[in-house]
């Protein structure tokens, strides 16, 4: 069959009005050009499905919607932080948008900041800096679940199960207050007043805590369950302090990146150093940085928003 | 003037569904035949253009939509038998014709379908962006990232194949 033709595009200019007079006539007088034109005619007059594009379209902008929330990303976080913070926000989203497409609310305060969010059912969060939470505007008076990444104080009216899922187990409480700080692997649960229940991911068991109780997982088992002097009705952060038990210098280090939104160098060993307690305040970067570190001997350089530390 | 379309707008973007997500989902059918999974795939592709859009310049976009969902199709099983059902709810016009010349007529459509879905996915994918999506060589061959030669030369082979299985008419 190839040999009636000059070449082997020769059918296809012929469809798009490319063939020389003599080759259209030439073309036209062949036995089959009646088959290849009854061809070409039924070929277009093929119709695909319908589809309803205006739903579909509503569908897509929904999703589309929950996508911007993310796009508006801090700046102020180290990056891994952020990265981690964001794959945990679409693991969440990508269930919510099955669920609920359209009520996904994303909250943060960034580095530096600190900010309060009135939930629908009255209850509040206030939120750390560097911290995010996320939860499903419509439906929240009936099924209370939010999720948290970072460090929020809670405020719960009481009612149905208020339920904080964080990234290595969930809060269950009626109506309290208490605070949450899930930073890298650790969960820190502390409770302020009422009581909250602390489930591990993975396991059955709720560990029940009355106002003062503490309790420090790492991810994979509880650590630490302690009982704190409750002072103050609310954790030192909401008073311009951050406090510490126990903790390695790194994470003091993260914290002190989050609350004055600096980038902190410093040596290899300072991990190494024995766990930290203490606390620093918010408002004054040079003595937040003498409290943690003059005790182990470090200097502290401060150019702009990047902080050295030395020995 | 107006302002410039950006893909990050939701209006500049919604223009963009509207021209492009029937072409879209359609190029997916005509490879795979499976009508489901091409809406999904329409779907799961603008989604990535949106988390991406500040890449992605307003004219590019077409193009990239396509490459997305080349590169979805890469990883999807091929030679899964192609079942395309292409004339829906056509009405027969000719209305003053004979019964018999009906009949003839559906008889070579569904010929003609049986046809299409026996082409080699290539040859069955640029005919009907051609004939059905009205696009020209050039265009196809941008969005598939092929030379507009070899484009002219699937669809002159897809038209004789078609020709030849059909048998004469």
């Amino acid at each position: 069959m190839q040999e009636h033709f000059t070449d082997d595009t020769f059918l296809a200019r012929w469809l798009s009005g490319e063939l020389t007079e003599k080759e259209l006539a030439d073309f036209k007088s062949h036995a089959d050009y009646q088959s290849y034109k009854k061809i070409i005619e039924a070929s277009d007059e093929i119709e695909m499905p319908l589809r309803d594009r205006q739903l579909r379209w509503t569908y897509l902008s929904q999703k589309m919607q929950a996508i911007q929330k993310l796009r508006v990303s801090p700046v102020g976080f180290r990056t891994w932080w952020k990265y981690a913070a964001v794959a945990a926000i679409i693991i969440m989203l990508g269930y919510w948008a099955f669920v609920r497409e359209d009520s996904s609310v994303f909250q943060e305060a960034k580095a530096g900041q600190q900010i309060t969010v009135p939930l629908p059912d009255g209850s509040s969060v206030r939120l750390n800096a560097g911290s995010s939470i996320l939860y499903a505007e419509k439906g929240f008076n009936t099924e209370r679940t939010l999720r948290l990444d970072g460090e929020a104080f809670f405020d719960v009216q009481e009612g149905s199960p208020f339920i904080v899922k964080c990234q290595n187990g969930e809060v269950t409480v009626l109506g309290t207050t208490f605070n949450v700080r899930t930073r890298g692997n650790t969960t820190e649960l502390t409770c302020y007043s009422g009581q909250v229940g602390f489930r591990l991911k993975g396991s059955e068991g709720v560990n029940k805590l009355q106002p003062g109780d503490r309790i420090l997982s790492d991810g994979q088992e509880i650590v630490e369950l302690s009982h704190i002097p409750i002072d103050f009705p609310s954790p030192t952060w909401m008073e311009g302090r951050s406090t510490f038990r126990k903790v390695s210098f790194k994470y003091v280090v993260e914290e002190l990146e989050r609350q004055f939104d600096v980038r902190i160098s410093y040596p290899q060993e300072l991990e190494a150093l024995p766990l930290y307690t203490g606390g620093f305040p918010h408002d004054d970067l040079p003595t937040a940085l003498d409290i943690v570190f003059s005790p182990v001997a470090y200097q502290h350089e401060i150019i702009g928003k990047e902080v050295r530390l030395f020995k | 003037m107006p302002p410039e379309d950006s893909t990050c707008e939701e209006r500049s973007f919604k223009k963009l569904y509207e021209a492009h997500s029937e072409a879209l989902r359609n190029f997916v059918y005509y490879k795979l035949g499976d009508l489901e999974y091409a809406e999904d795939a329409v779907q799961e592709s603008f989604l990535i253009l949106w988390k991406n859009c500040a890449k992605v310049p307003f004219e590019k976009a077409k193009s990239y939509l396509f490459t997305v969902v080349n590169n979805m199709l890469l990883d999807k099983v091929k030679h899964q038998k192609v079942v395309l059902k292409y004339f829906h709810q056509k009405q027969v016009q000719h209305v003053a014709e004979s019964p018999e010349f009906i009949l003839e007529e559906q008889e070579f459509r569904q010929k003609l379908e049986r046809v299409l879905n026996e082409l080699p996915e290539d040859q069955r994918v640029v005919f009907l962006m051609n004939r059905v999506e009205k696009m020209k060589y050039r265009e196809i061959a941008e969005l598939l990232g092929i030379s507009q030669k070899t484009v002219e030369k699937r669809m002159h082979k897809a038209l004789l194949i078609i020709k030849e299985k059909i048998g004469n008419i």
